[in-house]
């Protein structure tokens, strides 16, 4: 015979009809010889019978129309209302600082690309510049040798949105067209800003070291 | 019959024969009709679902209608493919999660010990008068009772009982919506339980109810 304590862990599964013929009879065969655990499990079918057995609640005639008179409402204000209250931008300074960063980052944006063309973009002062989102990533995204000899902006490139010191060489127009974004896109990351996403209290994920097989001189390297 | 304006060149079937998720297809390309059935379908569910958690029927068919409104607004986001009440109950138990948490913010939810002392109050009350015992027990008094036990459940446990137990989720489903390991789910619903049957226990116990 099973024990009580086994009995009671399939007092749920046992609920739920998820129980297996033969998990089922010795359960079975478990009440027949323990009172206690049989009073246990009927009182816990009966708790969740009067749960289930709660009356639902009459809704108003008009409720259907009352929804989509309110969407309609909101949609017509351009979803204003949604968004604040959401998450992180429900707190009203911290839109500010979000709508701030973005304005920010904008008004960088423009003065990068209202430099004269064939001037080499002076990264060195630009990652000073009071636009924190896309700034902190120039110095990572352009190693300052690459930089120094960095020619012209492409024209292809010039009417995207503005971003700081992306290594530009000389190659023609429609070789960096057929270039994908990279990881350091800086569109993308000014997106990230602009995203009404809901932001969750979570464990940080630790950093995890990348694990290299080296041994003496040699390095295995697999794509 | 008019053409279908989900799948251009076929007729337009009944409405109340479509499923949930071909309704929300059509009320994405703004089928109104198609919104107002989905709508129809769920309504009570959904303010039985909420006025269980907050254990208040008087916002929750406001926050019902929240939940459709943002159904609406979200309509093309909702992704085909994925089960429609599943989305549904996610934004309703997201929206109820955050009505707690205002109410604890602002303390005008009545507070845990509070209720607790009413369910004691009335557990005595029926426990001591065996001789007063009514064959009858009102029907909403004892829904009371219950809807106060479930109310005094700690969040995540309420949750999912109410999602489980009331509403009929898999647990598969809870887990998606709560984002959470079909484990957790599991334990956190046998929790609940066992919690609320302890709490309903002089109620159980006694002869001529059940």
């Amino acid at each position: 015979m099973i024990s009580c304590e086994r009995a009671q862990s399939l007092f749920g599964p046992g609920w739920d009809d998820e129980l297996s013929v033969a998990e089922r009879e010795s359960l079975e065969q478990h009440f027949a010889g323990c009172l206690p655990c049989r009073r246990d499990y009927d009182e816990l079918a009966r708790t969740l019978e009067l749960v289930q057995g709660l009356p639902r609640p009459q809704v108003s005639g008009d409720f259907a129309t009352r929804v989509l008179a309110e969407a309609r409402r909101r949609e017509a204000e351009g979803g204003r209302g949604l968004l604040i209250t959401r998450g992180w931008f429900a707190h009203p300074a911290r839109l500010a600082i979000a709508a701030a960063l973005v304005v920010a980052a904008g008004v960088s944006g423009l003065l990068v690309s209202s430099r004269p063309q064939g001037e080499a973009p002076r990264v060195a002062q630009q990652v000073t510049a009071p636009a924190p989102v896309v700034a902190t990533q120039a110095p990572v995204a352009t190693p300052p040798s690459t930089l120094a000899s960095a020619g012209p902006v492409s024209p292809a490139r010039s009417n995207a949105t503005p971003t700081l010191a992306r290594p530009e060489r000389n190659r023609p127009a429609e070789v960096y067209g057929a270039i994908p974004d990279s990881l350091f896109d800086h569109t993308a990351d000014v997106e990230l800003v602009l995203d009404p996403v809901t932001l969750r209290k979570e464990r940080g994920r630790g950093y995890t070291p990348v694990q290299t097989t080296v041994k003496g001189e040699q390095a295995s390297i697999t794509f | 019959m008019a053409p279908d304006p989900s799948r251009p060149g076929e007729p337009v079937p009944p409405i109340l024969s479509l499923s949930d998720e071909d309704l929300m297809a059509r009320a994405a390309l703004d089928d109104t009709k198609a919104f107002t059935e989905l709508v129809r379908r769920y309504q009570t569910r959904v303010v039985h679902l909420v006025s269980r958690l907050l254990n208040d029927r008087e916002v929750s068919e406001d926050i019902a209608q929240e939940v459709f409104v943002r159904v609406h607004l979200h309509r093309r986001n909702y992704r085909t493919g994925s089960k429609f009440s599943t989305w549904l109950f996610t934004i309703a138990a997201n929206l109820a999660k955050n009505e707690m948490r205002r109410r604890k913010r602002r303390r005008n939810w009545s507070s845990l010990d509070e209720m607790q002392e009413t369910l004691k109050d009335a557990s005595l009350q029926f426990a001591d008068k065996k001789s007063n015992r009514q064959e009858d027990l009102e029907r909403e008094q004892l829904s009371g009772v219950v809807g106060e036990a479930i109310a005094t459940l700690p969040d995540r446990y309420r949750i999912a009982l109410v999602l489980r137990d009331i509403e009929g989720l898999a647990y598969e489903e809870i887990g998606l919506a709560l984002k959470i390991p079909g484990g957790t789910v599991r334990s956190r619903i046998n929790r609940a339980r066992l919690m609320l049957k302890r709490k309903l226990e002089p109620w159980l116990r006694r002869d001529d109810i059940g």
